[in-house]
C-alpha cells in the first residue's frame, strides 16, 4: 500500500471555555489517498468541521489540538504559522459551506482569484491574469473575463461556489477539503457542483476530503466513508458497503432517515424513520457508548464500556459491541 | 450611483430647512421685543423703530422668513449689532484659525486612532486593547477644556516647548503656524482619538469574524495582508461614519478651547457675541457651522460609495 | 446621517450579538438581577459627591460668595482646604456648593430629556406623517453642534440655571427620541404586539402597557448617559460664560473664574475639574453597569 497522502492519527480537539475544557473531537483517525475521496459524515456538532479546520491550523486560539496529522509523512500539528501558511492553498485547498459570505464583498473576483495564485507562485501581470481566466474556465464559468471584473454580490450562489473551488484549486494542491460544499445551494446547482468536484479530481488526481451530513452527496462522490458521532468514528467502510450493509445502528439510522422516491409502494406513505433523541453536547457522555441512549439495540454492556473501533470484515471498522459480536456469530 | 448622490442631497434639504427655521426663530424667542433687544440700552425710540423696519418685524412671519432666506442664500447674514460689520465678513476673518484646528484635530485623530484600533483588534485582550478601554472610559469623563489646560500645563508652562496661547496665521510662516496649532489640535484629538480607535477596534473585530477572512487565511494569506487588504476596507464604513459624526463634537470642542488658548477664531467671536447679545452673529455662526456639518456628512455618505461596491451596483 | 452614527457607534461599541427576544426580556426584568461592579463603584462615587454637595452647609461654614480681598489666591491651608480664588473666595466651599448646581442641572436635564424624548419616540411611529415630521425635526436639531445649540438658546433666553437646564434638555431630547423610536419600531414587529392589537387594545394602551416597558430598560440606560453629557455641556457653557450666571457657582463657572490665573494657581481649574471628572466617571459607570444588567445584548435598532 502506498503511503497515504494525509494520515490523521488519534486527533483530539477540545475548546477551552469558562466551564473548562469541552472535547469536540475525541480520538479520530483516518487516511486519505491520492485520487480517492474520503467522506466524513455526521450531524451538526459531531466535530466534522472542526476536524477540517484543525488540519490546516485555522481553529481559534481557544482550541487545544492533540494527535498527529501527517501530510506526506510531515507532521502538521505544532508546525510554525509561517510554514502552515505556505501549505494552505498550495498543498491543501479548502472549500467552505457558505458561498454567500465566503468571498470578500469589497474586492473583485479577479482580485481574489489572482491572490490565490500570487500568494504561492511568482506570477504577475498578464500571466497572472491569464491564469486566473484559465482557472475560471476550468470550473465551468462561461464568461471569465466579465466575471473577473465583477463583485461577489453580482454572482449567484452556484457561481460563487464555482469561484471558491477555482480559488481552492488555484495552485493545484494534492488535497482538497470540501466542507459541506453544496449544503447552501439549490438542488439543481448541487448536482453541478458535485460533478465539478469529481471532474477536477479526476483531472488532477488530488485526494478529496469531503465533509457532509448529506448521504446523497456521499453516494455521488465518496469512495470511502467515516461516520462520526459525538466526536468519535463509529464506522468506517467503503461507500458501497456502508449503503448495502450498514453495521452500526447510527449508520443504519442515518440511512433509514433518508427519503427515496419509490421507497414506499404506490398509494402508501412511509413514515420517515427518525433516530429518537438528539446528539450529546460536546463532551457529554463519560461512560459507555455515546449512542446508547438512542440505540434500538441497546444492551447493558453498552452503558458501561465504550466500544472501540474494531475490524468487521475486510475493509470495514465498527465501534459497536453488538455489531462485532454479531459479525463473529 | 448618481441617483444615490442625488437622493442623499435631497435628504439634506429638509434638515437644512429645520436648521434655518430654528436659527431664524431664535431672535423671536427672546422675552420682550426683539427690536428693543437688538437696539440695546442706548437706543432712542427712532433707532428702535428703524431696526424694527429693517428686521421687517412689521411684516407677516412667512414673509420675514422668506426675506431672511433670500438674503442668506445671497450671502447676506446681516450685520453685527455691536460692530456693524457684515456677519459674513466677520466669519471669514475668523475662519482660518478655527478650520486649521479642526482639520489638524481630525487628521491627527484618524492617523493615530485607526492604527491603534487595528492593533487592539489584532491582539484582543492584549496590552493595547486594555489600554484602549481605559483611555476610552477616561475620555468620557474629561471635558475638553480641562484636557486643554492639562496639556498646556505640561507642554507650555512646565516644559516650555510650545506657546501657551495665541495663533500664528499661515502667512507668517509654516513653522510658527504649526507650532501654534499643536496644543489646540492635540487637545481636540486626545479625546477624539480614543473614540476613533474604539470604533475601529470594534469594527475590525466584527470584520475579522467574517467567513471571507477565513477564506483568505485558507488561501495562505498572512496576518498583515488579512488586516489591511481584506479587513480594513470592510471595516471602514462605521469608522467613516463616526468620524463624520464626531465633527459636531469637535466643533463644539473647538469653540471651547479657543477660549483656553486665546485663539481668535469663530469660537471666541461667538462667545463675545453672547456677551453682547449680538444675535445676527450668533445666528450666522450657528447657521454656517450647521450647514458645514451637514455638508461633511453628505461627503461621508458619498464616501460609502467608494468603500462598498454593493451600493454602487 | 447622525442616525447612522448612533446605530454604528452603539452596535459596535456594545458588541452586538444575534436576535433578541422581547418577551423573554420583559419577563427577565422582573427577576432579581446580578449587580455589575460598575454600578456599585459608580453609585459609590456619586454618593460621595452628592453627599458633599447636599450637605455642603454642614461641612463648611464659609459662604461660597463671601469675598475676602485680603485673602486672595491663597494656596491650600487649614482654613481653606483648597485655597482661595482671585477674590478671596474659599474654593472648597465654592466647589461644594457648585456641585449642587452642576449635579442639579445634570439630573434635571436628564430627567426632562428622558420624558420629552421618550414621549416623542413613542408617539412618532404611530403615524407615518407624524413620524416623518418628528424625525426631520430631530435630524435637523441634531445637525447643530450641541454646544452651539445650547449657546444660542442661552443667549436668547438669558443666563440662568433654569435656562441652562432647558437648553441642555433641548439638545439631548432628540438623541433619546431617536433611540426610543428605533426601539419601538423593532418592538412593534414582535408577535406580542400583534396579539395585543388583535385582542382589541387601542394604541395608547398598547404604548403604555406594552411598548413602554419594552423600551424602559434602554431609556434608563440612556438617561444615565444623557446626565453625563448634560453635565459636560453645562461645564462647557459656564466655562465660556454662556451658562450659569457668575453669582451662582457651578463647577464650570469656578473654572472660568480661575482661567486667567491658572498658571499661578492651577488648583483653581484642576480641583473643580477633578470633581466633575469623578462625577462623570461615576455616572458613566452606572450607565455601563445598568446596560450590562438591563440590556446585555446591545441596544436594538
Amino acid at each position: 500500500m502506498t503511503a497515504p497522502l494525509l494520515d490523521v492519527q488519534e486527533l483530539r480537539v477540545a475548546f477551552a471555555s469558562a466551564a473548562g475544557l469541552a472535547p469536540v473531537v475525541q480520538g479520530l483517525s483516518f487516511r486519505l489517498e491520492r485520487g480517492r475521496t474520503l467522506a466524513i459524515v455526521g450531524e451538526s456538532g459531531s466535530g466534522k468541521s472542526v476536524t477540517a479546520l484543525s488540519i490546516v491550523g485555522l481553529l481559534p486560539a481557544t482550541a487545544k489540538v492533540d494527535g498527529h496529522i501527517l501530510l506526506d509523512g510531515r507532521e502538521l500539528l505544532g508546525l510554525a504559522e509561517r510554514d502552515l501558511r505556505q501549505l494552505r492553498g498550495a498543498a491543501i485547498g479548502l472549500v467552505f459551506q457558505e458561498p454567500m459570505t465566503s468571498l470578500n464583498p469589497v474586492l473583485t473576483i479577479g482580485d481574489q482569484v489572482r491572490e490565490a495564485v500570487a500568494l504561492h507562485q511568482r506570477m504577475t501581470g498578464a500571466l497572472l491574469r491569464a491564469r486566473s481566466m484559465e482557472l475560471l474556465v476550468e470550473v465551468g464559468i462561461a464568461a471569465p473575463a466579465r466575471v473577473l471584473g465583477q463583485y461577489p454580490h453580482q454572482l449567484s450562489g452556484g457561481m460563487r461556489q464555482r469561484v471558491m473551488i477555482a480559488i481552492a484549486l488555484a495552485c493545484d494542491p494534492p488535497i482538497l477539503i470540501a466542507d459541506e460544499p453544496t449544503t447552501a445551494l439549490d438542488v439543481t446547482v448541487q448536482a453541478q457542483i458535485l460533478a465539478l468536484i469529481r471532474q477536477r479530481q479526476e483531472r488532477s488526481n488530488c485526494g478529496v476530503l469531503l465533509i457532509t451530513h448529506d448521504l446523497g452527496v456521499v453516494a455521488e462522490l465518496a469512495d470511502r466513508v467515516v461516520v462520526l458521532y459525538a466526536g468519535r468514528a463509529v464506522e468506517e467502510a467503503d461507500v458501497a458497503d456502508i449503503f448495502d450493509r450498514p453495521a452500526h445502528p447510527y449508520t443504519r439510522g442515518l440511512l433509514g432517515a433518508r427519503t427515496t422516491i419509490g421507497a414506499a409502494p404506490a398509494g402508501t406513505r412511509r413514515r420517515l424513520a427518525e433516530i429518537p433523541g438528539s446528539a450529546p453536547q460536546a463532551g457529554g457522555v463519560a461512560r459507555g457508548c455515546a449512542f446508547a441512549g438512542r440505540c434500538p439495540n441497546v444492551h447493558p454492556r453498552c452503558l458501561e464500556v465504550r466500544p472501540e473501533l474494531r475490524p468487521n470484515g475486510e475493509r470495514r471498522q465498527v465501534a459497536c459491541h453488538l455489531a462485532t459480536a454479531v459479525a463473529f456469530a | 450611483m448618481f441617483a444615490y448622490a442625488l437622493r442623499r442631497l435631497l435628504l439634506a434639504v429638509p434638515v437644512l430647512g429645520v436648521i434655518s427655521v430654528f436659527v431664524f426663530s431664535l431672535l423671536y424667542l427672546t422675552p420682550g421685543d426683539p427690536a428693543l433687544v437688538m437696539a440695546g440700552d442706548q437706543a432712542t425710540p427712532d433707532d428702535v423703530e428703524r431696526i424694527r423696519v429693517s428686521l421687517g418685524l412689521d411684516r407677516p412671519p412667512l414673509e420675514r422668513f422668506g426675506g431672511w432666506i433670500w438674503r442668506v442664500l445671497h450671502g447676506d447674514l446681516g450685520h453685527s449689532i455691536f460692530s456693524g460689520q457684515p456677519v459674513t465678513y466677520m466669519i471669514g476673518q475668523r475662519l482660518e484659525p478655527t478650520l486649521s484646528i479642526l482639520a489638524a484635530g481630525v487628521i491627527v485623530s484618524v492617523l493615530v486612532g485607526v492604527p491603534v484600533g487595528i492593533a487592539a483588534a489584532n491582539r484582543r485582550g492584549g496590552p493595547i486593547d486594555r489600554t484602549l478601554s481605559v483611555a476610552v472610559a477616561t475620555s468620557y469623563a474629561i471635558p475638553v477644556f480641562v484636557a486643554g489646560y492639562a496639556l498646556a500645563f505640561v507642554f507650555a508652562s512646565w516644559l516650555r516647548w510650545l506657546p501657551v496661547e495665541g495663533f500664528t496665521p499661515l502667512e507668517n510662516g509654516v513653522g510658527p503656524y504649526l507650532r501654534s496649532l499643536i496644543l489646540p489640535a492635540l487637545t481636540l484629538s486626545v479625546l477624539f482619538t480614543a473614540l476613533i480607535a474604539s470604533v475601529t477596534r470594534a469594527s475590525m473585530l466584527e470584520t475579522l469574524s467574517q467567513d471571507y477572512v477565513r477564506t483568505a487565511a485558507a488561501k495562505g494569506a498572512g496576518r498583515m495582508r488579512i488586516l489591511f487588504h481584506h479587513a480594513l476596507k470592510n471595516a471602514a464604513v462605521p469608522i467613516v461614519t463616526i468620524v463624520g459624526g464626531g465633527v459636531a463634537t469637535l466643533i463644539g470642542g473647538a469653540v471651547v478651547i479657543e477660549n483656553v488658548f486665546a485663539i481668535p477664531g469663530i469660537g471666541t467671536m461667538t462667545v463675545d457675541a453672547i456677551l453682547h447679545r449680538d444675535y445676527p452673529v450668533i445666528q450666522g455662526v450657528v447657521l454656517l457651522t450647521s450647514a458645514g456639518y451637514v455638508l461633511i456628512n453628505l461627503l461621508v455618505d458619498l464616501c460609502y460609495v467608494l468603500l462598498d461596491p454593493r451600493i454602487r451596483y | 446621517m447622525s442616525e447612522r452614527t448612533d446605530t454604528a457607534l452603539r452596535d459596535l461599541v456594545t458588541a452586538r450579538r444575534s436576535p433578541e427576544v422581547a418577551t423573554l426580556r420583559l419577563r427577565r426584568a422582573r427577576r432579581p438581577m446580578p449587580v455589575a461592579w460598575e454600578v456599585l463603584v459608580g453609585v459609590g462615587l456619586l454618593a460621595v459627591v452628592a453627599a458633599l454637595a447636599i450637605f455642603a452647609p454642614l461641612i463648611t461654614p464659609i459662604d461660597p460668595r463671601a469675598l475676602a480681598l485680603d485673602q486672595r489666591l491663597l494656596p491650600p491651608t487649614a482654613g481653606h482646604p483648597f485655597g482661595t480664588d482671585d477674590l478671596g473666595r474659599d474654593l472648597f466651599a465654592r466647589v461644594l456648593y457648585g456641585g449642587r448646581v452642576s449635579l442639579g442641572v445634570g439630573v434635571a436635564a436628564a430627567l426632562l430629556s428622558a420624558l420629552a424624548g421618550a414621549t416623542l419616540g413613542l408617539i412618532a411611529p404611530v403615524n407615518r406623517a407624524l413620524d416623518m415630521l418628528i424625525m426631520r425635526i430631530v435630524d435637523g436639531m441634531m445637525s447643530i453642534p450641541a454646544i452651539l445649540l445650547a449657546i444660542a438658546l442661552v443667549a436668547v433666553a438669558g443666563a440662568s440655571v433654569e435656562n441652562v437646564i432647558i437648553a441642555v434638555t433641548v439638545v439631548e431630547t432628540p438623541r433619546i427620541a431617536r433611540i426610543i423610536r428605533a426601539a419601538v419600531l423593532s418592538l412593534r414587529e414582535r408577535p406580542f404586539i400583534d396579539a395585543a392589537v388583535t385582542a382589541g387594545s387601542s394604541w395608547p394602551r398598547i404604548i403604555l402597557r406594552h411598548l413602554l416597558p419594552g423600551v424602559a430598560s434602554q431609556l434608563i440606560v440612556q438617561t444615565a448617559f444623557v446626565c453625563a453629557a448634560a453635565m459636560m455641556i453645562e461645564a462647557g457653557l459656564s466655562f465660556i460664560g454662556a451658562g450659569t450666571p457668575p453669582t451662582t457657582p457651578s463647577w464650570g463657572n469656578i473654572m472660568a473664574d480661575g482661567r486667567s490665573l491658572w498658571q499661578i494657581r492651577p488648583n483653581l481649574i484642576f480641583i473643580p475639574a477633578a470633581f466633575l471628572s469623578a462625577t462623570l466617571i461615576g455616572v458613566n459607570l452606572v450607565g455601563d453597569g445598568l446596560r450590562k444588567a438591563l440590556d446585555p445584548d446591545g441596544t436594538r435598532a
